[in-house]
């Protein structure tokens, strides 16, 4: 086939997906013109179009290693006796996040279970112990409240005796979209929301850094936006999710570095980073 | 060491003045600095970092771009070469996982396989790899909008504008090219 010929079976090929299914196979046949190896390229292309499904939909390499996916938790366990796991609500960088129900105090919470295969790197377990320091200390209503560090053994095989440790955070559940999600959907957002909706963010990374701590990863995916009755301006209540990456700024807390602070690692994400902190990537 | 920002940028300038030698100088340097950064986070980042190409390719960008001196033109044409080089770096990967060996350098630094495709899907994106090359003398767009996508995991809107056209024609090219693409190797 060359290249004029290609041009042709496309323009018929992407007509024919304009016409009922039902009538494709005689418009193509009328549209080829008698010319039966086009028709026979063209009604295999459409063939391959109806079969082809997600072949090709998920990139190569989609950063995400293939072991991943397997959460050790699933909807309808119960970790420490007390919460219930109800529903998937999201994956970080830290591992899964869910909706589960804490029958001892009767409310909704968010678990945030570690990834099993890190759960066992104490540097990761290290900045996890971290990330619940850091956002147990900010109390502000456009924060995402921690609560605790919790720890379950659970037995995967009881004749062998093997078990396996999960490490969970517990944190308010938040009943919203992301602003990236919304963003994603709806396109741009008015003026006036968006300013609502930075002051309100604005707002909460003050509270943070009025005790020293900067969050590192701000972006649209780490801020969820909370409908709300109240006369809070435009019903929306911005909560900033994820201080996982935050660090103790050595400036703000005044040159007490924690002991992760030194290292050089890009954390954060390279389309939201800010140019002084790019800076200091790989340095 | 990576290249100095200014050469890359002088490159993607020479090549908007018409200079075609300035791509076969771009190449290596770009290619290096992918599989520099590519090393460094599998080796130095903690385990919930991932290896995402498009971040990856961004990164590469950002290190290796004077960007006051650079014009959209010359960034499309630098993401557009970067795309072609993850293709490549993970054909080699898979040809070298097909034979059985660690060649070309991969294990000097220490990929952790978890992150790039398994060795099972090495006859796969060698066949696809190969097919893309014929698509590529049917209609070169549509060849490089499966690179983009597949290879460079660039969103219908990214390739778009990496390309200069519309969304709609991305997706217009995207499914007849998968279409041609499954009918030659899945059928």
């Amino acid at each position: 086939m060359d290249q004029d010929r290609w041009k042709r079976v496309n323009q018929i090929f992407h007509a024919a997906l304009e016409v009922s299914s039902n009538d494709r196979a005689r418009f193509v046949l009328t549209a080829s013109n008698g010319d039966t190896d086009l028709q026979a390229e063209v009604e295999l292309l459409l063939n391959a179009d109806q079969n082809a499904g997600s072949y090709l939909e998920s990139p190569l390499v989609d950063g995400e290693s293939p072991s991943s996916s397997n959460s050790p938790v699933s909807p309808g366990d119960v970790l420490c006796g007390r919460f219930r796991i109800l529903r998937a609500i999201g994956e970080g960088g830290m591992g899964h996040v869910f909706e589960a129900l804490d029958n001892e105090l009767a409310v909704h919470v968010a678990l945030k279970v570690i990834r099993p295969e890190i759960a066992s790197s104490p540097e990761v377990l290290a900045r996890f112990r971290q990330e619940v320091r850091l956002a147990r200390q900010i109390t502000h209503p456009n924060v995402c409240r921690t609560f605790d560090l919790e720890r379950d053994t659970r037995i995967i095989d009881s004749a062998r005796g093997t078990k396996q440790e999960i490490v969970f955070l517990t944190m308010e559940f938040l009943e919203g979209e992301t602003l990236a999600t919304k963003v994603k959907r709806d396109g741009p957002i008015s003026l006036d929301e968006a300013l609502e909706i930075s002051r309100q963010i604005a707002d909460a990374l003050h509270a943070a850094h009025l005790l020293g701590i900067i969050h590192r990863d701000m972006k649209p995916a780490n801020v969820v936006l909370v409908p709300t009755g109240s006369p809070i301006p435009l019903g929306i209540r911005a909560v900033v999710t994820d201080f996982g990456l935050a660090r103790l700024d050595p400036v703000l807390s005044g040159g007490h570095l924690s002991a992760l602070g030194h290292t050089s690692r890009p954390i954060g994400t390279i389309a939201y980073m800010a140019p002084e902190q790019l800076e200091n990537v790989g340095s | 060491m990576s290249a100095a920002p200014g050469e890359v940028t002088q490159l993607l300038l020479e090549l908007r003045r018409g200079n075609k030698d300035a791509e076969g100088r771009l190449i290596p340097l770009v290619y290096k600095e992918l599989r520099r950064i590519a090393a460094h986070h599998l080796r130095r980042e903690a385990p919930d970092h991932s290896l995402q190409p498009t971040a990856l390719v961004h990164e590469a960008y950002l290190r290796l771009i004077d960007i006051r001196e650079i014009n959209w033109q010359n960034r499309s044409h630098f993401f557009a070469v970067s795309a072609t080089l993850m293709r490549r770096i993970l054909v080699d990967h898979a040809r070298a996982s097909r034979a059985h060996k660690r060649g070309n350098g991969w294990d000097a630094i220490s990929l952790n396989d978890a992150l790039l495709p398994s060795p099972e899907r090495a006859p796969e994106i060698l066949a696809l790899d190969e097919a893309l090359n014929r698509l590529a003398e049917l209609d070169q767009r549509q060849s490089k909008i499966v690179e983009l996508r597949f290879f460079a995991g660039m969103s219908e809107d990214e390739a778009g504008d990496v390309l200069g056209i519309s969304a709609r024609t991305v997706k217009r090219d995207w499914r007849i090219a998968k279409a041609w693409l499954f009918k030659e190797l899945k059928c």
